[in-house]
């Protein structure tokens, strides 16, 4: 755990790019947090919003709040898990031009340094 | 100084992948219109989703604790729960003939146990709590939310297949109603104390249309003088739109909410086709809205301010969404042949109101079984209004 989300926005090249796997990580955590709300049953209790309690056997702010946590559980998994996967592909996408340009940048001033 | 751009370049690549997935994020939930509602037949969504409630009409233990959940909210949805069912059931009699013994048997089952419920425990076993201390101004005390939707669904089961049992039984309500009509001063009954609902008037109007095809009598002529009353009073000037709520005095309560006017609308339909249809067009602009390939619904046209209560749900903010009128604007779309605004609201559906399937049964955990069941009316409808409607041609 240590090593997992400690490198907010550490890049490991010399780009000054946030790291892609950094991004990655946080939507590994959304979705095994998503896996374990839908086995603990937490689903059900949506049904919070429609103003009908989740389960009789408990009482309506308990109920209320599992169904919220479900709820937003639910939106990450669905919009900011494919924002953040998508995030780090453009950023690997966006590291590869730099490099490519980078090496260009070099091998250009290898050449001209050699010439003088 | 790399810090601040690395947070930069992790903002903009953020902006664009948001960019990207928000105008798709429909397109994981689209699905074809026939997914939900056919022109014959019965459709994978409806067959699902009354799977299940046929389920909890055959487990005693399973459906009281469905009727608990509801009714420690509201009574009124148990009510409506089986409504809509013994409707929805009639309707999918008519599209799937080979299935009739089952639908026919859990309608009996529904509509012999709703009438024994109400005779021993009174109407107010199906009202809302605020109805007890209330005092109705039409003497005897009656309910046309009660009467109305009665004997709509006895009327839907014979419609469906004669049952001499409730000939009688229907031909008492609709005689209730329409003495009821003739006392009242305006035209209008009261649903709770001095409290008159749209949806309860229509959908009693709906009754005696259906009563009319089935026992040759002929109230036309209160339907026409209801509907033209209604039209002149009972209409909100701004919008166009019809009421929700109104004293015996016409003076209007509530205005023009989403929870009601969609299924108005439909109810209008085999009582005056061309105002349903007028009122179906003013909703759709002024209720329904297409965002991102998503459908919802107002409560209420922007020309009236109103609060969130039973009937709206939990109203989403900035998108004023209303879960309640997003939910009974399926029957709309479903029944006036919107299909741009029944898929947009299907994928709403399908996003937003968690599915869970089960051995071939569907439920809505984010619905309920009263919302499960105007889904599967929303669905099945059809059949039932076409009779009436070849009838009078």
């Amino acid at each position: 755990m240590s090593k997992f989300f400690s490198r907010p926005f550490r890049s490991s090249s010399r780009s000054g790019l946030p790291s892609a796997i950094y991004l990655l990580e946080w939507a590994g955590l959304l979705v095994v947090l998503f896996i374990i709300a839908q086995v603990a049953g937490l689903r059900s209790f949506t049904s919070v919003l429609n103003g009908t309690i989740g389960s009789t056997n408990m009482d309506w702010n308990s109920a209320a709040l599992l169904g919220v946590a479900y709820v937003l559980i639910y939106l990450g998994v669905v919009i900011v898990v494919p924002i953040l996967v998508l995030a780090a592909l453009i950023l690997r996408i966006w590291r590869k031009i730099l490099a490519t340009k980078g090496a260009a940048d070099e091998s250009r001033a290898n050449a001209q340094a050699q010439r003088g | 100084m790399l810090r601040i751009k690395r947070i930069l370049a992790a903002l903009l690549v953020l902006t664009i992948a948001t960019a990207i997935w928000v105008p798709c994020l429909h397109l994981v939930f689209a699905r074809p219109v026939s997914n939900f509602r056919q022109a014959e037949g019965l459709s994978p969504k409806a067959r699902q989703l009354a799977a299940r409630h046929l389920q909890l009409w055959v487990d005693p233990d399973q459906r009281q604790k469905e009727l608990e959940r509801m009714r420690a909210s509201n009574a009124e949805w148990d009510f409506m729960g089986r409504t809509f069912l013994v409707w929805s059931l009639a309707n999918m009699g008519l599209r799937d003939p080979g299935s009739k013994p089952v639908y026919l048997r859990t309608m009996d089952q529904i509509i012999d146990e709703t009438l024994r419920l109400e005779k021993e425990n009174g109407m107010y076993f199906f009202l809302m709590s605020y109805a007890q201390p209330g005092r109705y101004v039409m003497k005897p005390e009656r309910s046309l939310f009660l009467d109305g939707e009665i004997a709509v669904m006895l009327a839907s089961r014979r419609m469906l297949e004669e049952k001499e049992e409730y000939k009688k039984l229907l031909t008492e309500r609709v005689d209730l109603m329409t003495e009821g009509f003739h006392r009242s001063p305006h035209l209008l009954l009261e649903s709770y104390p001095d409290e008159c609902w749209m949806f309860d008037h229509c959908l009693a109007l709906d009754a005696l249309k259906m009563a009319d095809y089935l026992d040759g009598t002929d109230h036309s002529k209160l339907i026409h003088d209801w509907i033209a009353m209604a039209k002149l009073k009972l209409v909100d000037r701004e919008s166009g739109l019809l009421l929700s709520s109104f004293t015996t005095d016409d003076v209007p309560l509530g205005g023009p909410e989403g929870s009601s006017l969609w299924m108005v609308a439909h109810s209008l339909q085999i009582l005056d086709p061309e105002f349903a249809h007028d009122q179906y067009q003013r909703a759709r602009r002024q209720l329904g809205e297409i965002t991102l390939g998503f459908g919802y619904a107002h409560e209420w046209p922007k020309t009236w301010v109103g609060p969130a209560n039973i009937d709206s749900g939990p109203v989403v903010p900035v998108f004023n969404i209303s879960a309640g009128s997003s939910g009974m604007a399926l029957i709309g779309a479903s029944a006036f042949d919107d299909e741009p605004f029944l898929k947009s609201l299907n994928a709403t559906l399908d996003f937003a109101a968690f599915p869970s399937r089960k051995s071939g049964r569907l439920k809505y955990c984010a619905s309920n079984q009263v919302g499960d069941a105007a889904l599967l009316y929303a669905a099945t409808l059809g059949p039932l209004w076409q009779k009436i409607e070849g009838a009078k041609r």
